[in-house]
């Protein structure tokens, strides 16, 4: 009789725990049904973003800011991530303009690259050379003699 | 050229590693503390931009980040990838909704007879035991779950219904009925599966969808109140079978899903990643854009691979669930962008401002929208955005009162419509609980007030008020009041049916939610 009577005490403290994470417990009504519980939201829950509180389902102030604050930090992060390629020609594309570097005007590193350039991961045996080529005014035409040295690298580089 | 490879090969690894170590260059001097070890000045030293630097230390709310010259030392490797992977599992639950959505449906279809042919129909209207998110009380709803894996499926469909196509991952392809090619007359419509390459046979309204899976619920009208004659329709004439048996059909089975408890929800927990998985595993990934496909890989979501995650994924995609939950929480109910307000200052809200493809401009979605109109609500069409004067439907939800106070059901509160309201055919509210944002399961079968309802009566000044609380006002009558429950929320729909110009250019204001003292 006695474990009995202990696993009826274990099953009521259990129900009242579960019972205790809503804030107050609805009547039944005449339509009731059971809800799967894992389309609830229980009303609070501990997160690194901090505790979020909810009345039945609905946010609190707080636990609002706190989703907006982190919705637009990760989406910050999330467009830095995704938009470091753009940004980092952005960078090419400022150095080139302060160069005069555009169209028709090429840079050439005929001493081969060294470290007073800012390049990401250069090599510094071969020799570099490129410009910012804008279309905005119509096409360009670009030649170039057969046997230019380099050309296949400039061009894997513009693939990578 | 070999070298060349190799060159792109290590510029990749340095872009990665750039990638990942991103988040630390925060370049406010505020946050960053200036401990670098001075450098000694050597014969290449130039001045280094200073927005390029990465600084020795930065204060961060995913904690303090540090770095040797540059260089995260561990500890900051370990709170970035965290970081990384809960980002990922948050942007990947509000960026999944719809696909989770669309898939919710899938065990109950199963379940209950919606599948291979067979149709769920609501034979005495949908009641509050349906958790279905955001239904009217005043159709005759049906659905079926359309697959076209083992090939293309024939749906006949019956007249004077409203109907939709949308793929698995809830986007329109198409509609029947009303708003459909087949003007509301019912005509053949063929489903083809997105790998289809045969001839297209003629004498059909021919729906090409990226998905396998097609969610095609349809609505059937009232007459004078009454759903048998729309029942008795679509019982007749909704047929669907696979083409290959085109020449003799098999019988279409239908189940009355009237009071029968069931969810179509998907989940708010870890099960919601589950649920995107299924998807993937149905739907071809050329259904999908490889940005978001790519989130999902980041994850763990993957076709063709088991979503088996380690305890350290499991527990960070618990957390990202539930973050995400109450971003989607915060998005619907308390959503900050003025542009999906009805009225300034108002309560009355729909995120219809980027219609039905979610676009801000052409190729920019918007992100807020998508989120909120699927946490909130099934079955995108154009036209239930479009205006069309005296056709259709049109709706406002309302989450708080006059005071943008959440609605509590143990309060009274009330609305009041102006004398004229404008629809042609009718007008509704309907209530929704928080929770599920399904019908409210009160002791009212239908959780609504409908301008249809015996009894709803008018003031003398032809205006109407509609009373919500938890008992029946002093003063109201049973047939202008919702009943709601003490200790949950709610929130509403008005709907308007065959809407009129008044409501279009606001000359015609619903009245706020008031709240009776």
């Amino acid at each position: 009789m006695k474990p009995r009577a202990y696993l009826v005490v274990v099953a009521l403290a259990g129900a009242l725990a579960s019972a205790a994470a809503y804030a107050q417990t609805p009547p039944k009504m005449k339509m009731t049904t059971p809800i799967p519980p894992s389309i609830t939201t229980p009303d609070s829950v501990e997160t690194r973003i901090g505790t979020l509180k909810f009345f039945d389902g609905f946010p609190d102030d707080a636990t609002v800011q706190k989703a907006y604050d982190n919705l637009d930090f990760q989406r910050g992060v999330q467009a830095f991530l995704n938009g470091m390629p753009g940004a980092s020609l952005v960078g090419m594309r400022t150095g080139f303009r302060k160069l005069g570097v555009i169209n028709n005007n090429i840079f050439l590193f005929e001493n081969r690259l060294d470290s007073k350039s800012l390049f990401l991961t250069d090599n510094t045996d071969s020799v570099y050379f490129s410009t910012w080529l804008n279309l905005k005014d119509g096409p360009l035409v670009r030649r170039r003699e057969k046997k230019a040295t380099g050309f296949k690298q400039f061009r894997a580089r513009v693939g990578s | 050229m070999k070298k060349g490879k190799f060159r792109i090969l290590v510029l990749g690894c340095c872009t990665l590693f750039a990638v990942i170590t991103g988040i630390g260059c925060d370049n406010n001097p505020g946050t960053a503390s200036n401990t670098t070890p001075v450098v000694p000045k050597m014969k290449m030293t130039t001045d280094i931009p200073a927005e390029i630097t990465t600084p020795d230390s930065v204060d961060t709310r995913i904690g303090t980040l540090k770095f040797f010259d540059g260089f995260p030392d561990d500890k900051t490797i370990q709170l970035v990838y965290d970081n990384l992977d809960f980002q990922r599992g948050v942007q990947a639950f509000l960026r999944g909704i719809p696909g989770a959505s669309v898939q919710a449906f899938v065990p109950a279809a199963k379940q209950f007879g919606g599948v291979d042919g067979n149709v769920m129909i609501f034979e005495d209207l949908m009641d509050s035991k349906a958790l279905w998110l955001t239904p009217n009380n005043s159709s005759v709803y049906f659905f079926t779950w359309i697959d076209t894996t083992k090939g293309p499926i024939v749906m006949e469909t019956p007249p004077n219904v409203l109907g939709i196509f949308d793929d698995h991952w809830f986007r329109w392809i198409g509609d029947y009925g009303n708003a459909g090619p087949d003007k509301g007359q019912g005509g053949k419509f063929l489903i083809l599966p997105p790998d289809f390459k045969g001839e297209v046979p003629k004498g059909y309204f021919v729906i090409r969808p990226a998905t396998y899976g097609v969610w095609a619920p349809g609505r059937g009208m009232l007459v004078n109140g009454d759903p048998k004659p729309a029942v008795e329709s679509i019982k007749k004439l909704l047929k669907i079978y696979p083409l290959a048996q085109a020449a003799n059909p098999p019988a279409t089975k239908f189940t009355n899903m009237s009071g029968i408890p069931h969810s179509t929800i998907h989940a708010n927990n870890y099960h919601f990643y589950e649920e995107i998985h299924d998807v993937l595993e149905m739907e071809p990934n050329e259904a999908l854009d490889p940005e978001t496909l790519g989130l999902f890989a980041s994850i763990g979501l993957e076709k063709g691979k088991p979503f088996a995650l380690d305890d350290r994924m499991k527990k960070i995609l618990t957390e990202a669930a539930a973050v995400g939950n109450a971003t989607a929480r915060a998005l619907t109910f308390r959503n900050r962008n003025q542009a999906t307000y009805l009225y300034p200052g108002s309560s009355w809200w729909i995120p219809s401002n980027s219609g039905y493809q979610f676009l801000l401009e052409p190729g920019v979605f918007d992100l807020d929208n998508r989120t909120a109109m699927f946490y909130w609500a099934t079955g995108v069409t154009p036209a239930m955005f479009a205006k069309m004067v005296g056709k259709g439907s049109q709706y406002a939800a309302a989450f708080t009162d006059s005071s943008h106070q959440v609605l509590d059901g143990s309060k009274t509160y009330k609305v009041h419509l102006p004398p004229h309201i404008p629809a042609k055919d009718n007008w509704s509210f309907t209530l929704y609980d928080n929770q599920t944002r399904s019908c409210l399961q009160t002791d009212q079968r239908f959780p609504s007030v409908n301008s249809f309802d015996k009894g709803l009566v008018t003031n003398p000044d032809g205006s109407t008020d509609v009373w919500f609380g938890p008992k029946l006002p002093a003063g109201a009558l049973e047939a202008n009041w919702a009943q709601t429950i003490p200790g949950k929320g709610w929130n509403m729909l008005f709907r308007l049916y065959g809407p009129l110009d008044p409501w279009f250019d606001k000359t015609w204001r619903v009245g706020e939610v008031e709240l009776v003292k």
